[in-house]
């Protein structure tokens, strides 16, 4: 048993030590709040980046996470062209709870909706806060979690991939 | 074993190409861990023993490998030696657990293997993955989708839950239609969305038995309808049928049988800073299970082999004392307590007062109002207790009720607050089973936030549950550190003083840490766990009190 044990870990150990760039983003469109079907890997060929965030209403970091965004994303947007989404991996327990919720926050950026959590599992992640940036239909930076002015390190990515 | 050798094997093939990019043969790789490792402790003040394998591990690999239109992939689970305590035993094991084929072109997307998929709002048909509450009934069989144009996808699958490591009796079948009416008929009205669906799932599993006309075969039914428009009003309902069969108790099938339907309703309407959603579901009879004799709750204490998803439609919430008393769907017959289903309905607002307003002062301010409330169906059981009838709008026994209020305030660039507070009623008998009279309990969670700068923060939260029965008072406390946008420390305690019996007046304490850069955490944590249900998407599994250290690795690749 103890053989086992270590046999798995040092696998984890070897696979932890991958650190792969560039993941290509998956061929999948995800739907907006109105069930329009959006095309991310297309829309990060068009020379700018795209920014995925996950969340979900039930998570309080995320909520931190995105509040702090949004005081900052009109002039993201401006100065950088960069095009940003909030992806909600609720499910049908709360999905009902988005609409209402992005727009009582004042949210200034679209939502997608990833209800069975299809991108999610692509993505390989399995608790939001998680932050993906996609340029030329590649994954080029992504994080883990949210602690308070991780916004700001996600902001000089976003510059570093726009120009 | 040999498959584990053979991952590693993979894993350090790939892992010097990994260093620029990860191709391989034209395609590329990717994947993620995930580790979970406990090692319990005898508690002698709790009454908690050390179990015969005090170090427990659940781990998780997934690999992908996408070559244009193709990609293959596999998850590999170990539960070395055995799954953490409040899982399955049937996860006792390491092998491959899932494993798939897909090819996606423009129009039609083909898996064999298995795979995810969701009808509607799940309530015919959901599966998906869960590893804190140990769900993975991902679907093994053949899968194909067809999507003709951009508002329009056909669904057709066939195949077996997944149970443990292997599959269930019962082989699901389905087909699912959803369009946008408005646009089948104007192409480019993108203004106003009305969305209809249908899906039909049926089932069969062998049955040997003796009682006569058993149903081997059984259907369910969904049909929805929504709409969403340019007036923020928006509304869906979904109607699910499903066809009778047997009701198990104690592993013997009923020989009468019973039919069960589902309704959900979802009106809405939101504008910019504020909206509003209300909800109003009925079930009556409406678990559908992979597998007949996991169809009694007693014999599945860990949901497995569910076709369908049904969660609790209440607010879920994220602090420690307000996830004491949390409700479960009771959807099932139980002729035992002489219920049928439920019936109830919650209410959403948000609101966010302006900036630079007398309320909503220089930032802002968000508030949050939440209420729901279930009752059983008020079904009448005739006298040998194995007929009943309901009617459709008779609200029967009161099972919960949660009223919340939040009020989320930014005060300078530095210091910010969450204050909730809940009102709440927990019919513990109905939703934990045994016999417990209701519970009625108020909480209060202050959660401040202090930013020293961009890097450094600390967050602190207190928080009080009040009621006069079950185990009575709580308080809470939490402070945590963030330091230098990769470290996190906490320490924390729930404390059970309003304990009658004094020697039970627990603290149940933690103290932790993490480390986490770009897709790679890492965190060690020890303490108590205060026994109870876990609940994740409204879904519960029982985790018995326990104390001992945690180790958990998660990295996306």
């Amino acid at each position: 048993m103890t053989k086992k044990l270590l046999t798995v870990f040092s696998l984890f150990f070897t696979i932890s030590l991958l650190s792969a760039q560039d993941a290509q983003f998956p061929d999948m469109t995800i739907p907006d709040l109105d069930g329009n079907k959006v095309d991310v890997k297309a829309l990060s060929m068009e020379g700018k980046p795209v920014v995925l965030a996950f969340w979900a209403t039930w998570c309080g970091p995320c909520m931190l996470e995105l509040n702090a965004i949004n005081d900052h994303i009109d002039d993201w947007v401006a100065e950088t062209g960069v095009k940003f989404y909030g992806v909600s991996v609720d499910d049908s327990k709360t999905v009902s709870r988005v609409r209402p919720l992005v727009n009582g926050k004042g949210w200034n950026f679209d939502i997608l909706l990833d209800t069975n959590n299809e991108l999610k599992r692509h993505l390989n992640f399995s608790t939001p806060p998680y932050v993906v940036v996609v340029k030329d239909g590649n994954v080029v930076y992504k994080h883990l979690g949210y602690q308070p002015g991780a916004e700001e390190e996600l902001y000089e990515k976003i510059k570093e991939y726009s120009n | 074993m040999k498959q584990i050798y053979g991952l590693l094997v993979c894993a350090l093939a790939i892992s010097p190409i990994a260093y620029g990019q990860i191709d391989v043969a034209g395609g590329t790789f990717s994947g993620g861990i995930e580790s979970t490792s406990q090692w319990y402790q005898t508690d002698e003040d709790l009454g908690f023993d050390q179990p015969d394998d005090p170090f427990r591990s659940n781990n998780y690999i997934r690999l992908d490998y996408n070559y244009g239109k193709f990609s293959a992939g596999l998850q590999y689970e170990a539960y070395l030696p055995s799954a953490l305590l409040g899982y399955s035993d049937r996860f006792n094991d390491n092998k491959i657990a899932t494993y798939y084929v897909n090819y996606k072109g423009e129009q039609l997307d083909i898996t064999a293997g298995n795979f995810y998929d969701q009808f509607g709002s799940g309530m015919v048909l959901r599966s998906w993955e869960d590893r804190q509450i140990g769900i993975n009934n991902s679907i093994r069989g053949v899968r194909v989708a067809y999507t003709p144009n951009d508002f329009t996808t056909i669904k057709g699958l066939i195949g077996k839950n997944r149970l443990g490591f292997e599959t269930t009796e019962g082989t699901v079948g389905g087909v699912d239609v959803e369009t946008n009416i408005v646009r089948l008929f104007d192409k480019e009205n993108y203004n106003n969305a009305v969305t209809a669906g249908f899906s039909y799932v049926g089932q069969h599993e062998d049955y040997t038995g003796s009682v006569d006309d058993f149903p081997q075969n059984v259907g369910n039914y969904s049909a929805r309808l929504g709409y969403s428009g340019n007036s923020g009003i928006y509304v869906n309902a979904e109607y699910v049928y499903k066809e009778e069969r047997p009701v198990y108790n104690s592993g013997t099938p009923s020989d009468k049988f019973y039919d069960g339907n589902g309704l959900l309703i979802n009106l809405g309407y939101s504008t910019k800073g504020f909206g509003i959603n209300t909800t109003f579901r009925r079930l009556e009879n409406m678990g559908i299970y992979g597998q007949r004799d996991l169809s009694e709750p007693a014999a599945n204490l860990y949901n497995e082999a569910i076709v369908n998803y049904l969660p609790a439609l209440t607010r879920q919430h994220d602090y420690l004392l307000t996830n004491i008393y949390v409700y479960q769907a009771q959807p099932n017959l139980n002729f035992e307590k002489g219920e049928a289903g439920e019936i109830g309905g919650q209410v959403d607002i948000f609101y966010n007062l302006p900036k630079e307003t007398f309320l909503g002062g220089k930032y802002g301010t968000k508030l949050a109002v939440n209420a729901s409330y279930w009752n059983g169906l008020n079904a009448k059981f005739n006298a040998t207790g194995d007929e009943y009838e309901t009617s459709f709008f008779d609200f029967g026994k009161k099972f919960f009720h949660d009223v919340n209020f939040e009020v989320n305030k930014k005060w300078t660039d530095k210091f910010s607050s969450i204050v909730t507070y809940m009102h709440q009623y927990y019919d513990k008998g109905i939703i934990e089973g045994g016999n417990y009279s209701h519970i009625i309990a108020n909480v209060v969670v202050g959660d401040f936030l202090y930013k020293f700068n961009t890097k450094n923060s600390l967050r602190f939260e207190l928080q009080h549950l009040q009621t006069k029965r079950d185990r009575k008072n709580w308080a809470a406390a939490l402070v945590e550190y963030n330091l230098n946008q990769r470290w996190n420390f906490y320490v924390g305690d729930n404390y059970n003083y309003g304990n009658d019996n004094e020697d039970a007046r627990f603290h149940y304490y933690m103290v932790g840490g993490s480390y986490a850069k770009e897709s790679t955490r890492v965190a060690l944590n020890y303490g108590r766990q205060r026994g109870g249900l876990i609940c994740v998407g409204g879904v519960c599994r029982y985790v018995p009190e326990n104390t001992g250290f945690t180790l958990s690795l998660v990295k996306t690749f």
